[in-house]
């Protein structure tokens, strides 16, 4: 008897190969880096609100407090103030957007039911958090660049140290997307992030240095001035334009780092036990 | 057979009528936008409470040992009603503006546009609540202030009018934009970059004679600058410019405004495609 020809499709290794599970080595790079574009993408298509609006922001509170304080307050220490105030509110639009950036893509997939989309993939909580801040880090670097750019003309000030300058800029926007992150795991509505913005970002960032120098503050105050993260990214941060500090810079330095530290193992540890993520 | 006969029904009253003016549809809308507000209220009244403190704290703690002097003293007066009017006129045009364009996105917007309410009712109902939440924030935000500074409203009655005057105009303004934008990111345009520059730049914070030349024209002829002048005469006494202008200028504004909301309630094909 004559054998029949095999069937085509018996000759075709390569469709019985492709239908193999994809291997994933000890980093799902094809899964962390996807998630890192959604989430550029995601504030990158509404850069009016994501870039252009904090700039405005940034130049409105420039102008309203150089106004408001110029005349009194000419000298904070040894520089001009508007030269003082302009570093510390790019550092403010930073952090805030920063912070805005992670939370409100947490808060929003967690409401509208798509962070599926995130917890059903092949994603381990490092990468899937490293995502997220990376993302949160770009959308702070973004639009502390563009408004250097915009406030340089108004306050004149120069390059101090950029290494200060990179670092602080680096390790504020890590930790604003850290805290942005925990919150929006947090929240369950809209009410929760928004009073965690309100109540907490917003006045941290404004009471925290962007404005005065420390010794301005009563005696009491000071002491808490020294205890506050934020006071340190702001102080650094503007270190490195200004070349003046309040703080001790090393002090400043390790703070940041460990802040960042604590915050991530913080968002490992909820991620890892799918807290308010996975019901 | 002869079938026991039905008792009329009563017709039913299909013309139920009101009368020239349909008070209890604007009474709805009102109460319907300002009970919003209040359900809201760690966000609408609390928040904006919250954020003048912090803007006082900024300025206290910025002008440091300066603070005592003269000079010092007289810059934290003047932000202090400035502030005060900033958070009653913020909170009239968000509400409204907020409400809008939500009711739009949601397809609750026929919950108004079915009623016979006429364009002026509607605009009127949308008013009273814009009206409401501002003076009612706008009041907690006085009160904190004066019990935090001792500062008394001066003229309580011209600090009224133009508090009450301010809502209205912000409130109107605030229809335009909700009606006009179609998506929560065109109201985000319209408030970081027409409604936060005017409302910022009016004066709040600083005298308009400390501007620099193009800032302090440009400041004459923003209408907002006027509300807040007359709000400041009222609380310290004295403004910048004299209070029947401020008044005069306002009133316009407002009138003006009123004309612009009406016709985009009646005529807008963003409310009724």
């Amino acid at each position: 008897m004559n054998a029949l020809p095999p069937h085509p499709s018996a000759t075709r290794p390569v469709a019985a190969a492709s239908m193999a599970p994809r291997r994933i080595g000890r980093v799902n790079w094809i899964g962390t880096g996807t998630l890192y574009r959604k989430e550029v993408k995601r504030f990158l298509n509404v850069f009016t609100q994501t870039i252009a609006a904090p700039v405005v922001t940034t130049l409105l509170f420039y102008a309203v407090f150089a106004l408001a304080l110029g005349g009194i307050v000419r000298q904070a220490g040894d520089v001009p103030f508007l030269q003082f105030l302009g570093p510390g509110l790019i550092m403010m639009a930073m952090a805030q957007n920063a912070f805005a950036n992670t939370s409100s893509s947490v808060v929003i997939s967690k409401i509208q039911g798509n962070i599926v989309d995130v917890l059903m993939p092949p994603l381990a909580p490092a990468e899937l958090a490293f995502a997220w801040i990376a993302a949160g880090i770009t959308r702070g670097v973004l639009v502390g660049l563009v408004t250097t750019a915009a406030i340089l003309p108004f306050a004149g000030f120069a390059v101090h140290d950029p290494l200060f300058i990179a670092y602080h800029a680096v390790a504020a926007s890590m930790m604003m997307a850290l805290l942005g992150s925990i919150a929006g795991v947090w929240s369950e509505k809209f009410d929760h992030i928004a009073a965690v913005t309100n109540f907490v970002v917003t006045p941290m960032t404004f009471l925290s240095g962007t404005f005065y120098t420390v010794d301005r503050l009563p005696e009491g105050w000071q002491i808490a001035a020294h205890l506050n993260p934020f006071f340190y990214m702001i102080d650094g941060f503007r270190y490195g334009f200004i070349g003046q500090s309040d703080g001790t810079l090393m002090i400043g330095l390790a703070v940041m780092a460990v802040c960042n530290l604590a915050l991530w193992l913080v968002l490992l540890r909820m991620l890892a036990t799918g807290y308010k993520l996975k019901p | 057979m002869t079938g026991r006969a039905l008792p009329p029904v009563p017709a039913p009253r299909l013309d139920r009528r009101f009368g020239r003016v349909h008070w209890l549809g604007i009474a709805f809308v009102a109460r319907r936008d300002f009970g919003r507000v209040l359900n809201d209220w760690p966000e609408t009244i609390l928040a904006p409470v919250f954020s003048t403190l912090v803007y006082i704290a900024v300025l206290s703690l910025a002008l440091g040992p300066d603070r005592d002097s003269p000079a010092g003293e007289a810059a934290l007066t003047f932000a202090l009603p400035g502030l005060v009017a900033l958070a009653l006129i913020q909170r009239s045009v968000e509400t409204t503006a907020f409400s809008l364009v939500f009711d739009k996105l949601e397809g609750s917007i026929a919950d108004v546009l079915m009623p016979p309410l006429s364009s002026v009712e509607l605009t009127l109902g949308y008013v009273l609540a814009g009206m409401a939440a501002g003076l009612l924030t706008g009041a907690i935000v006085l009160a904190a202030v004066a019990v935090a500074f001792a500062v008394v409203p001066a003229m309580p009655l011209v600090a009224a009018a133009f508090a009450g005057l301010g809502t209205i105009m912000l409130t109107l303004a605030g229809i335009v934009i909700g009606i006009t934008a179609v998506k929560w990111d065109h109201v985000a345009a319209w408030f970081v970059f027409l409604v936060g520059p005017v409302t910022m730049l009016s004066g709040v914070f600083a005298p308009v004679d400390a501007l620099p030349a193009p800032l302090d024209t440009l400041m004459q002829v923003n209408p907002v600058f006027y509300l807040i002048d007359g709000f400041r005469a009222g609380v310290l006494g004295d403004g910048a410019a004299p209070v029947w202008l401020s008044l005069t200028v306002v009133v316009a504004t407002t009138a003006m405004l009123w004309v612009a909301a009406v016709r985009t309630v009646a005529k807008s094909p963003r409310l009724r495609p």
